[in-house]
């Protein structure tokens, strides 16, 4: 109780009139941070709080930040090439300006060499892993290690890298470069794959015996299914192994055919895989990812947006040019998705999927005081709070 | 109506949808009077249109008087304002007259997940009047004479106002994992500052809900 007057006493922000979306319930109360972490959501607390900063919210919808677990880079940045330290602050920057609190920089098939440079590059400039595997601390020691990284200056947080690829299918690169792509062995995992790798998307059919997949998920790395050929049963087995999540749903990847059902039926029948897609209008038609969410339900569905230098810039599908808040919208303009859900599936799910929802991703006492503060008519991002700090959006 | 009002109603209804959207066989504490009217009236509106599904959940009434004419009570209040326009299943409907132990009921169906509920000018909460134990469950009360006068206008005069009345108690409510407070007119202003500044006083049974963990407040005019 004492520890609670404390956090009380000491608010530094409060978030008041705001329509709350935890986003697993609707509330309307009075958000209270505490440093870098959220206090309280109540009522009657404001009067308490001399010296707290009070945020208006009247009007606004209130949401956790979002969470994007691909992001390759955009017209600010490319993670493709040889990116310097301006550029990762540029895009960290970018991220928090649209509500993207938290994402993972993602590199893609490469000369293997150049990978590990731009993995320790990344790693250097504070990627990293924070989450519960195995015997390593409780909630509260993952949370301030999460915090410890330099949000206070409004820059996202890169929850670990995303490497997609390079063990990919030869016959499914996407835009990746060919030559580049390798064949998935325990041994190329390990010489490749660091403690900052949070997620890798790989084809798992040449996996024998789903032995790389074991491997990985014992240490604590996500595998997402992408870029693959896969059988139908071969995709299962790679899920039976731990494989948990699908890299955009659809693309790269075989189309849903009757006699050939492939990865993606696999994926969108497996209750415990969480679908993610691209929901820019282009990269799939929102048809399909009104299929997708009616098959998989609003909590095993993710909103990533693959976002990258090219992008859709020059008509093809280098990556997208698109932002994850415009990906809320666009769900929600779709009709597909109330905004509730479209925020679910941008935050609360991705922070499942990495196992960082126990400090991440719900607007709950306890967790990181990251915040986004929408329009309710426009559905436009008007304030980010990233770590209980108050972000400049233009 | 005003806006405000309109305002506190449509967000008293989607705290309601959004948790039977999070959770389909909910268990819902409903209150009656005229603050929940508004709220009522467009639960039933989404229902219609399909944007709410009840089939799974179950709703328990939070008090009713006793020895009051039928078409007066709340069981009535509740099937002509709400009930009639959802697909609420008849068997999925409780109210504490017809139940010898609510509390048991409600635990095996597995505890309330939400519960709205209104204030009254007195700072009563369900029929809880001033002077209710803070370990109360559900009980019968003799009804407070500002109660009384209160709702006269329901039964033409006061003295045609039952005297005993059936209600969750403290504890009762103060077990549901969410509360939603409705505060509808700025005469209950001065009496929702009391019940929210402080500890508990048995004397304002309202003032037991500054301690729940969940509890969102919603007025018609600025808290």
């Amino acid at each position: 109780m004492s520890q609670l007057n404390t956090l009380k006493s000491s608010a530094t922000l409060v978030v008041t009139g705001g329509h709350l979306i935890t986003p697993v319930a609707e509330r309307f109360a009075t958000l209270s941070l505490n440093g870098q972490t959220i206090a309280s959501l109540s009522q009657f607390e404001e009067a308490e709080q001399p010296g707290a900063e009070v945020l208006s919210a009247d009007g606004c919808y209130v949401t956790p930040g979002l969470i994007d677990l691909q992001v390759n880079g955009g017209p600010e940045c490319n993670l493709w090439g040889d990116p310097d330290e301006a550029e990762i602050i540029n895009l960290r920057k970018t991220m928090a300006h649209c509500g993207v609190t938290s994402f993972l920089p993602t590199l893609i098939t490469d000369e293997i060499e150049h990978l590990k440079k731009n993995i320790s590059l990344l790693t250097r400039l504070g990627a990293r892993v924070c989450k519960a595997t195995g015997n390593c601390g409780g909630q509260a020691e993952l949370l301030s290690e999460a915090l410890s990284d330099s949000a206070a200056c409004g820059l996202a947080r890169m929850l670990g890298l995303h490497l997609e690829g390079p063990f990919l299918s030869r016959e499914k690169p996407g835009v990746h470069p060919q030559q580049w792509v390798r064949q998935l062995t325990k041994d190329a995992v390990a010489d490749l794959v660091t403690d900052a790798v949070a997620l890798i998307t790989l084809a798992p059919e040449t996996d024998p015996g789903g032995e790389s997949i074991k491997f990985l998920t014992e240490r604590g790395v996500c595998v997402s299914v992408g870029h693959s050929n896969a059988t139908l049963a071969q995709a299962k087995e790679a899920f039976r192994c731990g494989a948990r999540l699908m890299t955009h749903t659809f693309n790269a990847l075989p189309p849903l055919a009757h006699r050939a059902p492939g990865a993606v039926t696999a994926a969108l029948l497996d209750p415990q895989v969480f679908c993610c897609v691209i929901a820019d209008g282009l990269h799939v038609d929102p048809a399909i990812v009104e299929l997708i969410i009616k098959i998989k339900g609003v909590e095993r569905t993710i909103l990533v947006t693959d976002r990258a230098q090219v992008g859709t810039s020059n008509g093809g599908l280098v990556g997208s040019s698109l932002l994850l808040d415009q990906a809320v919208r666009n769900v929600v303009e779709w009709e597909i998705a109330t905004f509730p859900e479209a925020i679910r599936m941008a935050s609360y799910n991705p922070a499942i999927a990495l196992g960082v929802e126990p400090y991440l991703g719900l607007l709950q006492s306890g967790h990181a005081g990251d915040l986004v503060i929408w329009d309710k008519q426009t559905l436009c991002v008007k304030q980010v709070v990233l770590g209980g700090k108050l972000v400049a959006v233009g | 109506m005003t806006a405000e009002y309109e305002e506190l109603s449509l967000r008293a209804a989607n705290a309601i949808a959004a948790q039977l959207k999070a959770k389909p066989d909910s268990c819902l504490g409903l209150p009656s009077g005229n603050s929940p009217l508004g709220c009522y009236k467009i639960l039933s509106k989404w229902t219609e249109s399909g944007q709410i599904d009840w089939s799974h959940s179950r709703c328990f009434a939070l008090d009713d008087y006793l020895d009051a004419e039928e078409t007066k009570t709340f069981a009535s209040f509740l099937h002509e304002n709400l009930y009639k326009h959802i697909n609420l299943p008849l068997n999925q409907r409780f109210n504490p007259r017809f139940v010898d132990n609510y509390d048991a009921l409600i635990a095996g169906a597995g505890g309330l997940d939400l519960t709205m509920i209104g204030i009254g000018r007195n700072g009563h909460i369900a029929f809880n009047e001033p002077g209710t134990l803070r370990d109360s469950w559900t009980h019968c009360v003799w009804l407070d004479e500002t109660t009384r006068k209160q709702n006269a206008n329901f039964f033409g005069s006061v003295e045609q106002v039952p005297k005993r009345a059936v209600t969750m108690g403290l504890e009762t409510i103060m077990s549901s994992r969410k509360l939603v407070l409705i505060v509808a007119g700025e005469h209950k202003r001065t009496m929702l500052k009391q019940a929210m500044s402080g500890v508990f006083t048995p004397e304002i049974p309202a003032s037991c809900l500054k301690s729940h963990p969940s509890l969102d407040v919603l007025a018609d005019f600025p808290l």
